[in-house]
Parts: structure tokens; sequence; C-alpha cells
């Protein structure tokens, strides 16, 4: 009885001690994960607000610029907010000023009447402005997709607008406002019109290029066809040469009339965790990814060489706008814009966009 | 008959070279599996406003929609089962301490897979 009694006791010592010993070993940790690691995050949460600049559209001959800004309050449970904001490109913290703060935008596509701005918004409605009348209160086209645009592409006569949403592509007739024709079942990754052409080049999943009628919709001929879909397009301003970033990072430069890469013979091209892809306005250059999502590689098209690479975002690049052909602005999940002079090596001018005062 | 807390491995080989080395690979693994789960709980703890939508272990995501999206019952039932198998393998150990490495080796692969998912996943 004595024995069995003291078997028990040793076993509930046992069980006890493994059990402090557990206890004492996560408590150990929690204290030293939280002295080492919570200061920072700590240090991180008095920022009052997180600020990624996704678009930046910068005006030719004009200092003020009306770039996309996402934002996400520390001490607040809303999540993003999404704004249109107004801001110059002088000093490191320049003013910015809300523009229109009831839409809540998603994407922006540039018109083809200069100053000409459209908006795409969470709720699917489309607005146009007009930078130049930044008093003016946008109009709302009639067509309302079913989910919110991430791409809106404007034809060169200004009749078309290619809007992309997750699962359908709508081309809107902008003399209507209605759309006029629409691929859906998510057939499409990405849309961008022709500079001088009333045509679209779309990009499948199943990795083919196609080049459609902006009126119809009506196929005109298979560009390419790659393994990988495109996931962002750009033409060259005159419209001859196409750059694609295919999902798997590999950039392909097209010449526009044959479809043949236009990089050197027995070169596959760039790759790049990044989708950004940029012609400059002589299409001289091309600005794509850099070797890491927070840099910019420039490329000499003449040459077919890479010019530099561009470094000092902190985080993610969100896309680039040229100001000239020397002047690029790069914006990002940092919430900066840095612009940098392609003809010299001199750092970029950092501007550092703070939403603070408008978003309390 | 006597009982003692020590592993059933007979008086004299108690300090020889392959009992302490196992008693320190057991110890070193049993430190790791708690590191990491304290971490993960971090992590949870860290990322409490994301998880809803991040979380991939259905229990940890019922548990976080069943407390209206807050973490702490996640968090709770975390640490307790840390606790509960961290006391276990030490009497799996005590018991037998080849049996206890192994479950413990075992257990910290597991461990070493769902760090370097948080970590670079």
């Amino acid at each position: 009885m004595r024995l069995v009694l003291n078997l028990c006791e040793w076993q509930l010592v046992r069980m006890i001690s493994a059990v402090a010993l557990s206890l004492g070993a996560v408590l150990f940790f929690v204290v030293t994960v939280g002295l080492v690691l919570l200061p920072a995050d700590v240090e991180r949460l008095r920022q009052p607000l997180y600020l990624s600049v996704i678009e930046c559209r910068v005006q030719p001959q004009s200092e003020r610029t009306l770039s996309l800004l996402w934002y996400m309050p520390r001490l607040d449970t809303k999540g993003w907010v999404h704004q249109l904001a107004w801001h110059d490109l002088r000093g490191e913290r320049p003013q910015v000023e809300f523009a229109w703060p009831a839409l809540e935008p998603t994407c922006t596509g540039r018109g083809a009447a200069p100053g000409e701005l459209f908006v795409g918004c969470w709720d699917g409605t489309l607005w146009r402005v007009d930078l130049s009348q930044p008093k003016e209160l946008p109009r709302r086209l009639p067509a309302r997709l079913e989910m919110a645009p991430h791409v809106l592409s404007c034809s060169a006569d200004g009749r078309w607008l290619a809007a992309l949403g997750p699962q359908t592509l709508e081309v809107i007739d902008l003399s209507t406002g209605q759309t006029a024709w629409m691929i859906g079942g998510g057939q499409v990754r990405t849309v961008a019109m022709h500079p001088r052409e009333p045509r679209l080049v779309v990009a499948r999943h199943t990795g083919e290029y196609a080049e459609l009628e902006a009126a119809t919709g009506a196929n005109v001929r298979i560009l390419a066809s790659f393994e990988e879909p495109g996931i962002q397009l750009a033409f060259s301003p005159t419209g001859d040469r196409l750059a694609i970033v295919a999902s798997g990072g590999r950039h392909h430069l097209l010449d526009w009339s044959t479809g043949r890469s236009a990089w050197p013979d027995g070169w596959i091209g760039p790759y790049s965790r990044s989708s950004i892809v940029q012609f400059s306005p002589s299409g001289d250059r091309l600005i794509t990814g850099g070797e890491s999502v927070d840099s910019l590689a420039v490329w000499n098209l003449r040459t077919m060489r890479m010019e530099r690479e561009l470094h000092g975002h902190e985080k993610a690049i969100n896309g680039v706008s040229f100001l000239d052909e020397q002047s690029l602005c790069s914006f990002g999940a940092d919430g900066t814009i840095r612009i940098w002079n392609l003809d010299s090596d001199a750092p970029p001018r950092v501007l550092t966009i703070d939403v603070t005062a408008q978003a309390s | 008959m006597s009982l003692s807390l020590a592993p059933r491995i007979r008086p004299a080989a108690m300090f020889d070279r392959p009992a302490q080395r196992l008693a320190a690979a057991f110890f070193a693994l049993w430190v790791f599996i708690v590191f990491v789960s304290v971490f993960d709980g971090y992590l949870v703890f860290r990322f409490r406003n994301l998880i809803h939508s991040t979380e991939l272990n259905p229990l940890g995501l019922w548990l976080i929609t069943a407390n209206g999206g807050q973490v702490w019952a996640l968090l709770g039932i975390k640490f307790a089962g840390t606790i509960l198998a961290c006391s276990l393998l030490l009497l799996v150990y005590w018991k037998n301490a080849r049996l206890g490495t192994l479950i413990a080796s075992a257990l910290a692969a597991l461990q070493l897979s769902l760090l370097l998912f948080l970590l670079l996943g």
C-alpha cells in the first residue's frame, strides 16, 4: 500500500516538475522575445499611419501633381483609406491636399486630352476629371464595372477606355459612356491601348498576347505567345515597341509590327521581381524593376545596355513616371516620391508624403 | 525497490558521455520546440490585425472567428498546448530517454519546418 502511495506521489511530483519546467521555459521565451522584438514594434506603432504612394500623375510643365495614396491609420480599425491628393514636387515634405475625398479610387488612367484623367473606384464606378480644373467636380461615366478596376487605359483618339477588373475587361465607348464590349472569366491579365491606333493589346492567362480592335474587340492577330502570362504592358511613345513583364519576372521587348523580340539576338531579356515597366518620352530608355523590389534598372535601348540601377527606396517601388527625358519620379510603399536625374549619379531628391494632419 | 527521477539508465552510466550527449540533445530540442512555439505566438500577436486573413490552421481560424477576430483565445490555447506537449515530452524522457529524444527530434523537425515557413514562406 505504501509502495503504491509512494509511486503515485512520485508520479505527481514528476508531473508537477514537468509542468513547472515547461511553464518556466515558455515564460522565459515570452519575456525574451518581448524584450528583444517589441521595442522596435512600439517605435513603429508610434508613427500615426502607414502610407503608400500607388500612382503619381505628374503634369507636364507643372510642379502640381496628383497622387493616389493608400494609407492605414495605426490607431483605427477602418483599414486602408484610398485618396487622391494634390501636392507639389518641392521641399522634403510637400503640402498635401485631398482631392475629391468622396471618391475611393483604386487606379487612374490618363485620357487622350491634356490634363484628362480617368479614375476607377472601389464600387466599380468610373470618373473623368480635368487636372487643369482642380476645383471642378469629377464627372461620372454611366458604365459601372462589377468589381473595382486596377488598370485603366484610354485610346489615342479619346473614344475608348479599357477598364480591367479582377475578372472582366470592359471597353467603354466614351462617346456614350456605355460598355461597348467585354471579356469575362478572368481571361485577361493586363491590357494596354496603342498610343497611335484604336487598337489594344491584351495579355491572356494562357500566355498569348493578342491585338484587338478597340471598337469591337475583334481579334486582329496573335502578337506573341510565351509560357507565362503578362502582368504589365507598356507601349513606347511611338507605339513601335511593346514591353512586357511576364508573371515569372521575365521582361520581353517586342517589335509591334512583327511581334518579334527587339532584344539583341540570343538575349532573353532582364528578370525582375517587380512589375514596373515604363518607356522614357523619347523611347530611348526603358525603366524596369531592378534586382530587388525596391530598386530600378535603367536600360538604354540604343545600346541595349543597362545604364545604371537606382537604389534608395526602403520598401517596394509601386511605379515610375517621367518628368522629362532625364528626370524620373519613382514612388513606393515607403511613402516617398524620389526624383532622379538619370544623367547624373547624384542621389535623388526625396519627398515624404505625410497626411497625418489630414487623416486625423 | 527504489524510485528515481532519473531516466532508466544504470547509475554507473549516468555520467558517461553518451548519456550526457543524449541529455544535451534532448534539452536543446526541447528548448527549440518551446522557442518556436513562443515565436509563432509572438507573430500572431504582432500581426493580430491581419491574422484573420492569413491564419492557415483551420482550428486557429475557428478560434479567431469565434472570438470576434480577437487572438487572445488562440494565444491562450497555443501556450496551454505548448506547456502540455512539453510536459508530456519531459515525462516520456524521464521514463525512457531514447524514446523521449526521438519524439523530441520529430517534434523539433516539425517546428523547424514551421519556423522556416514563418520566416520565408
